[in-house]
This record gives C-alpha cells, structure tokens and sequence, in this order.
C-alpha cells in the first residue's frame, strides 16, 4: 500500500515538473513583464490598446448575445419535438466543435466575400455589376463566424438540461393554475438560468480570446482583438512588453469568466435529474403547424453546414484565382503529391500524434493521483485547469520570452506539442478522471487478492475500465491540435508547416481552391475524429 | 488454513476503533455478524490485506503475514457488488487468478470449465457480466475467488443484494463450495439466521470488538454477554435480585421466586441481576415444574409458522411461542422455564 502511493507520487513528479517547466515559468515570465510599471502603462496610456481591449469586449458580448438569442428557440425545438432528421441536426451542430476555425474561415470568405457565391447570386438575380454586399473585413464577418460556431455550442449546452427539467415540476405548477406563460417564466427560465449563464460565459470566452477568425476576417486594424494584436506585438518584436500586458489583461478577464462558468456549472450539476418512466416532459411530433420552427430548422442547417458544403464544392471546381474557367477537377488534390502539400498532412498528424500521447499519458497519472486523494483533487485540478484560461498565443509568447533568456533555441516541435498539450489537458484530464473515478475499487481490489500486480491491474483492469474516456480524450486532443493555428504561426521551425497554417498562408496568397482542398482533407480528418467521439460516448466539457 | 489475529487495533480518523482477537480452524466456516458500522467489514479488509492495522499480527498457518501485499496473501474475497471485472467475459473472469499465477493454457481451461459446472453455469463462459442476473454474478464472482484455491476465502454480505428464494439456492451454493473445498472461511453478515444455518462458529460485533466467539447453539442458548443475548432472536429478559446461591441460584423478581441452575456465576447475596430465557423455553405448565409463572394472555402475532404470544404476569410481559393452551386472549395461562435454561447477566 504504502509503497505504492510512494510509487504514484512519483509519477505524480513527472506531469508537475512538465507543466511548471512548459506552462508555468513561461506564463510567469510574462506576467511578470506584463504587470510591471512600463508594461500596463504602455496598454493604459495608448489609445489604440484602449480601443482595442474594448474592441474585443464588445466583439465578444455582441457574438455571445447573438448567439444565445438566436440558439435559444432551437434549444427548444430540440428539447420538446421530434422530427425526422432530429438526429441528423443533431450530428449536424455537433460538428463545428471540431471544425479548425481557420477551415471556417475560409468556407465563411467564399461565401460572403465581394466575389464570394451569396454575391454573385445576388449580382445575377439583380443584374447589379458590383457586389450588392460588402461584409467581409468587418465586425459583421467576425460575428458571422463567431455566431457560426456558438449557436450549435449554446444549442448543445442547453437543450439536455431543458429536456430533461423534471415533469413533475410543471404538473405541480399545473396542477396550481399556472398557464403556459406563466410555466415558462416561472419553471423554466429559472431552471435553465444556470446553464445559460454557463454556455454564454464560455462562449463569451471563446470569443475573446478567439484568433484566426478576427486575424482574417477583421483584416482592418480597427477590427483587431488583444489575441491578434498579441501576436502582431510578438511577432515583430516591437514590444514585447505590452504584448505581455495585454496578455495579462486578456488572461485576468477570461479567467473571470472561466469561473463563472464553473459556478454555474457547478450550480446547475446540483439539480435533480427526471427519475422514471413519466419523468421528462415527452417530446411532441413537429407538424407543418408549427412552420416558424420548420423555418428555424431549415435555416440552422443552411447557416451551420455552408461554410464546410463550400468549402468541400469548392476544392472540386476547376477555377483559380480570378479567370473563369469552370468545371470539376481532381486537380488541387492531386497537388497533394507535392510536398508543399503533403508536408503539411504529416506534420499536422505528427503534432497531433504526440499531443494526444501527452494528453493521454499526462491525463491518467493525473486522475489516478485525484482518484487516490481526493481532498487534494481541489488543488491539482486548479493547478493543471489554469491552462483553460491562457490562449496558446500567449503561451507562445511566454516560450520565447523564456527561450531568449535560456541562450539555446529547443526544439521548436517540441514546444508545439507542449503547448497543444497544455491547451487540452484541462479538456482530457476531466474525461478520463470523470472515467478514472466510477472504477469499482473493488475491482482493483479482488484483482490484487487474486495475485496481480500492479502493473498487471493497470493493464487487464483499468485501461480497459477508462478505455473509452481515453478515446474521447484521445480523439478531442487530436482534434483541437490538428486544426490550431496560433501556436503553430509562432513557434513552428522553419520550414515546418501544418495544415491550418498552409490553409492560412493559401488564403493570403488567394489560392483559395488549393486551401479548400487541404481544408477538406483537414475537415475530413476532423470529423472522422468527431464520429469516433459520438460513437465512444459524449465529451463532457 | 489456520489463522488467527492477534491482538488487531485501528482506528479510522473519528471515533471509530477496532480490536481483534481470533483464532479459526482448519476448514472452518466462521461468520462475523454484527449491525451495521461495527467494524465487519473494516476487519475482513485487514484479513486481506486492504487495510494495513494500527499494531497486532495476522498468521495464516503460523507464517506472518501482516507484511505482506494483499497479491501476495493468497487471500480470495467476494464484495457485497461482486465485482466482476466488466471488461472480461465469464470465462477470462474465473481464469484471472490462475492466469495471473502463469498456470499453463489447458490447465486453466480445465479449471475454469470445472467451476462453470460447479456453479451450474456450464454454458455461461462468453457471456459479459453486464449480461448476468444477480444471482448469476455472485456465482461467477464465488468461482472466480476459489479458482486459485485460496488458503482463506472472504465473503462480505455475498446475500445482501439477492432475494428470499435466490438467497436459499446461493446459501446451498455457498455450504457446497465450502464443504468441497475444505476452505477455511470467513462469511460477513447482518441476517442472524444466514449466520446461523451457515457456520460453524459465529463471532458477534459490538461497536469495533468482537463481543463473544462460539457455535450457533451456544451463541444461541448459552450467550456470554446480554449484547449478544438480544442481539440474537428474541428474548426474556428481567431484573431481579439474588437471594440465595446452591446448586441452584435464587433470585427473586416482583415476588416471583426463579430457580437458576448455578453455571459458577460470580455473585453473592443481595446482587442485582438480569435473567434471560428464550421464549421457546417457555412451556405450558404441568402444574409440578420449577418456576411456574401465572398470567393472562395479552397479544398474538401471526408469524406463518408460529404465533407469538405476550403473557402478562406478575413479573412483567413475557414473550412465549404460541402453545395449545394460549389460544384465547385474555385466558389464564401457567408457564414453565426450566432453571437450566434460564441464563444470568450481572
Ligand atoms: N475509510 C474510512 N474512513 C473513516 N471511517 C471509516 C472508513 N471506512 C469505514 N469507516 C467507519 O468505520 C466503521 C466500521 O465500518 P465497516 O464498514 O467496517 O462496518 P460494517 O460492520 O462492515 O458495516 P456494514 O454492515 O454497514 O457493512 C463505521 O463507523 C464507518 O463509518
Ligand atoms: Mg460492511
């Protein structure tokens, strides 16, 4: 007994020392630069940081409000009807969890840019010679994006809880002479206060500290965020200084919110689930009555699935840059037999590889350590969670920041796969702890008395127990490395590309057919990931 | 295999602590009965080596084993849950312990099909444990523990979780493994008449001590300590004060003179005492036996089998299985108790 805690204290060493060594002493280094005198006076003073920081609050707000109003009656309809296709929406809203926000990019500038398909229909419908539409480079674009991706988020989030608002608790209110009105405000808004406030803080988050999206589709200055300019700061090394005070700034605020997602979150896990056969509200059939929601479901299928429809039609058409030579074409994919091309593909899956290695590793020791002592589960799980709320810009900047005073240059993979690897250990170590803690002790236990070690327990016993945490964990990690861009702009070597970073370049250069191709390739990758997850059980955020 | 404790202590944070001190034979089946939180289960899992003790020492057959890893103990346990390992079929759960042990392929294809047969479950070998009824999950999970022939097999509240009719054909289940085996046993429970049918001795919990050790009769009839009296069946019990001491003991109670047969009590004149009898010792008075009680009938409980009656007498109500004479309410009744069966406390 004893030797083996001493054992997994041990290992216990090993995930501590990495995440101080590649999370913590950067994230101090620039905290440190970021909070000193000339550091918040340089954010504070410059009108520019001013506009800025508030730029990225309202961007923010504005997406987060968007997409909740506008996810809202879709919660429903998902929560109180059935239909044919429900599952296929479903399926369908789950997807832009890992669609890489570059691929939605580039789907979203075809679609509304000044030669994208909505104006050129809209110029042949009309006869208009220039585009009726100018949306892109603007705050219009970076919503469209921003509410793209978080209506299905704020949809996913709250419709299980609405659906599953106990039934009892509406015939009690019956049963008092409630009305219906009366019922949704007084049952439940109430129920659902606490999951909304979750979904909006997170979606809040995301959107702040969003990067791709605002890097190309704001494209003016004045559209720029703290992520970008974060960036920009660091990347010609103007000035580091308040590139860290920014950096601070964004982490503080994010982190505000992070724990009032947990809050609420934590306020909302309290609630009493339906229990028994009449213990959910049963959903009704949708009829050709109810044609607001027919709209509304028509609509969340044409706004969810065009980016990628476009994106995926599009690396099949025969035009390039601007002449119009149309047709159907395998050609940008037999460009994949170039190495600028497929360099890309092995490089991403030889990042993502060792990230979800990491993750998976890392994660279990961990869970094994809360699993064993779980009074102490409060700290680790601060300790290794802190990464939720540092972009992997900053981090990056941290890692170069620390790299110019250590005097040699690491690997700069490694640091790729360091920081892929702090950005999902929050995400991997909650699903294969939330595995890890429903093994039976006993298990463990009759397995011991019947002789096995153990390494032997570890390996008949409980990776098979945790087996399919492992995999959601496996495949999220996979997915959120495979379609990063922040990091991989920063710290990637020479030389070293991946594929958001090729699709991102490809835009610039407006090769846009060669960039749907390599963002199909990278879609289908993800979402072959995806199907995997929904097959192997739900990732619990 | 012999074992014995010997002077175990430990205590959980709190107030709990736990002290030990037993000695099992050879092939014996020994229970551990208590209610619950009085340590049963806290004991078994230092017997297997879960729970490391304060101070005191386990010998499993002379041999130290207070040391060592529970993997090392050659200990077998069944939990209340089973605990199956989920991931395993039928099949790979019985051959864990052997095929931990690296027994040859066919050998544990032997074994593993003979203690299918065993537990009449011959044709289950693929099936996943999800796929079990209860009923069946305790059997695989009994083979499982005695497919490496453990020296000691643990049971805890292996019954709990099944009903009435189930709980008769896993008792038989369970008397047949041991009696096949020669196992040496240990089997936790709560039901007083599981512990009685099943073992050869019964050791009773009180609150983290064992209060006595003994067969079921003689925990039954002659208990060492009132806990253990009332903790069992159902009982008479009343104060009283001792007058006289022969070979038989008198002790007076409201005027009614009880003759005790004299099992070398440690009392003198004058000392308040408890009596208790069991109300199966109460018999219908012929008129010339000792301690003859007069009352009236008050109560009766249908209990299928018997009925229980209350008779109210001169020294209080006392608890007697119904008889012919006892029909009526409310009739006169004479009772006996035979000064052998009467036992005192101090
Ligand atoms: N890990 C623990 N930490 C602290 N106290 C514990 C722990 N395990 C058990 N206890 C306490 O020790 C006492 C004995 O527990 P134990 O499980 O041995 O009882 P038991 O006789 O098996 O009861 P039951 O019949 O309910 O299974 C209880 O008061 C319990 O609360
Ligand atoms: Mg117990």
């Amino acid at each position: 007994m004893r030797k083996n805690r001493l054992l997994l204290l041990l290992l216990f060493i090993v995930p501590f020392l990495l995440l101080t060594i590649f999370f913590y002493v950067p994230m101090i280094t620039v905290f440190i630069n970021g909070f000193s005198k000339e550091g918040l006076k340089a954010v504070l003073t410059d009108n520019y940081c001013r506009s800025i920081c508030l730029f990225s609050l309202k961007q923010g707000v504005l997406s987060t409000l968007l997409s909740a109003a506008i996810g809202f009656p879709g919660a429903y309809i998902l929560a109180r009807y059935t239909f044919r296709g429900k599952g296929f929406l479903k399926a369908l809203i789950t997807v832009p969890y890992v669609l890489p926000p570059i691929a939605a990019v580039l789907g979203i500038v075809l679609l509304i840019g000044n030669n994208g398909i909505i104006n050129r229909a809209l110029m042949a419908l009309s006869g208009a010679e220039q585009p009726p539409l100018h949306l892109l480079y603007s705050l219009k674009a970076i919503l469209i994006a921003h509410t793209f991706y978080n209506i299905p988020f704020f949809i996913r989030f709250v419709y299980p809880v609405w659906e599953n608002i106990p039934a009892s608790m509406y015939e009690a209110g019956k049963s008092l002479g409630a009305g219906r009105w009366r019922l949704f405000r007084t049952v439940t808004c109430p129920w659902l206060l606490c999951a909304i406030i979750a979904a909006c803080a997170l979606i809040f988050v995301l959107c702040f500290m969003s990067f791709s999206i605002v890097l190309v589709l704001g494209g003016n200055p004045q559209y720029s965020t703290m992520e970008v300019e974060i960036y920009k700061l660091a990347r010609t090394t103007s000035n580091i200084t308040k590139a860290c005070a920014l950096g601070g700034l964004e982490s503080l605020i994010s982190l505000l919110f992070i724990s009032l997602y947990t809050a609420a979150g934590h306020q909302q896990s309290s609630y009493p689930l339906p229990s028994g056969k009449h213990g959910t509200v049963p959903a009704k059939k949708l009829s050709m009555h109810h044609f607001p929601a027919l709209i509304y479901i028509v609509f969340l299928l044409i706004y969810v699935a065009m980016p990628m429809v476009t994106i995926a039609l599009n690396s099949f058409t025969g035009k390039s840059g601007w002449n119009k030579e149309n047709g159907l074409t395998l050609k940008w994919y037999k460009a994949f037999a170039q190495p600028n091309m497929y360099n890309p593909v092995f490089n991403t899956l030889f990042i993502a590889i060792f990230t979800v290695i990491c993750a998976i590793v890392l994660s279990i020791i961990i869970s094994a350590v809360i699993s064993r002592w779980p009074k102490g589960s409060f700290l680790i799980q601060i300790f290794f969670f802190a990464s939720l709320g540092i972009s992997s810009i900053l981090l990056s900047l941290g890692f170069m920041l620390t790299i110019s005073n250590l005097g040699f240059r690491p690997n700069g993979k490694l640091l790729l796969i360091a920081v892929h690897t702090a950005a999902v250990l929050p995400f991997t170590i909650k699903a294969i702890s939330l595995f890890y803690s429903r093994i039976n002790r006993r298990c463990i236990e009759c397995a011991q008395s019947l002789g096995a070690k153990q390494l032997r327990i570890l390996w008949t016993v409980k990776l098979p127990m945790i087996k399919n945490g492992i995999f959601t964990a496996g495949i999220f990690a996979f997915a959120v490395s495979a379609g990063e861009v922040n990091g991989a702009l920063m710290l990637a070597p020479e030389g070293f590309t991946t594929m958001p970073v090729a699709i991102y370049r490809l835009i610039g250069a407006y090769r846009f057919y060669q960039a749907c191709a390599m963002g199909t390739v990278l879609l289908l990758i993800c979402i072959a990931a995806f199907y995997a997850i929904d097959r192997l059980g739900e990732i619990n955020l | 295999m012999k074992l014995k404790l010997e002077n175990i202590k430990m205590s959980y944070p709190g107030k709990f602590t736990l002290n030990a001190d037993l000695e099992l034979n050879q092939g014996e089946f020994h229970t551990f009965l208590g209610p619950s939180g009085c340590g049963k289960t806290t004991l078994l899992r230092i017997i297997a080596g879960f729970n490391t003790p304060d101070s005191g020492r386990i010998y499993l057959d002379g041999k130290d084993i207070t040391d060592l890893p529970p993997e090392k103990r050659n200990i077998s346990i069944v939990f209340q849950d089973y605990a199956l390992f989920p991931n395993m079929n039928v099949e790979k759960n019985i051959g864990y312990g052997p095929e931990t042990r690296h027994w040859p392929k066919d050998k544990i294809k032997t074994r593993t099909s003979e203690l299918l047969e065993a537990v009449e479950l011959p044709d289950y070998g693929k099936r996943k444990p999800d796929t079990l009824s209860g009923g069946e999950k305790q059997r695989v999970a009994l083979a499982r523990a005695i497919a490496v022939n453990p020296d000691l097999l643990l049971l805890d509240e292996p019954l709990s979780a099944a009903d009435e009719k189930l709980k008769g054909a896993l008792k038989a289940q369970i008397v047949e493994t041991h009696r096949k085996n020669h196992l040496t046993t240990i089997y936790v429970t709560h039901d007083q008449e599981e512990a009685m049918t099943l073992s050869d001795r019964i050791s009773v919990f009180r609150k983290g001590n064992i209060e006595c050790t003994g067969t079921p009769q003689e925990i039954y009839f002659q208990p060492k300590t009132l806990y253990t009296a009332k903790f069992i069946g159902q009982s008479n019990i009343l104060k009283g004060k001792v007058l006289n001491i022969g070979e038989l003991v008198e002790v007076e109670c409201q005027n009614q003179i009880f003759k005790v047969q004299n099992r070398s009590y440690q009392c003198s004149a004058g000392d308040m005492v408890t009596l208790f009898f069991r109300p199966e010792c109460c018999t219908a008075s012929q008129g010339k036996e000792e301690n003859i009680l007069l009352g009236k009938t008050a109560e009766r409980t249908f209990y299928g089998s018997r009925y229980t009656c209350s008779v109210k007498t001169a020294c209080g109500i006392i608890k007697v299985y119904d008889t012919y004479p006892f029909q009526l309410q409310g009739a006169d009744c004479q009772l006996a108790v035979r000064p052998e069966n009467i036992i005192l406390f101090q």
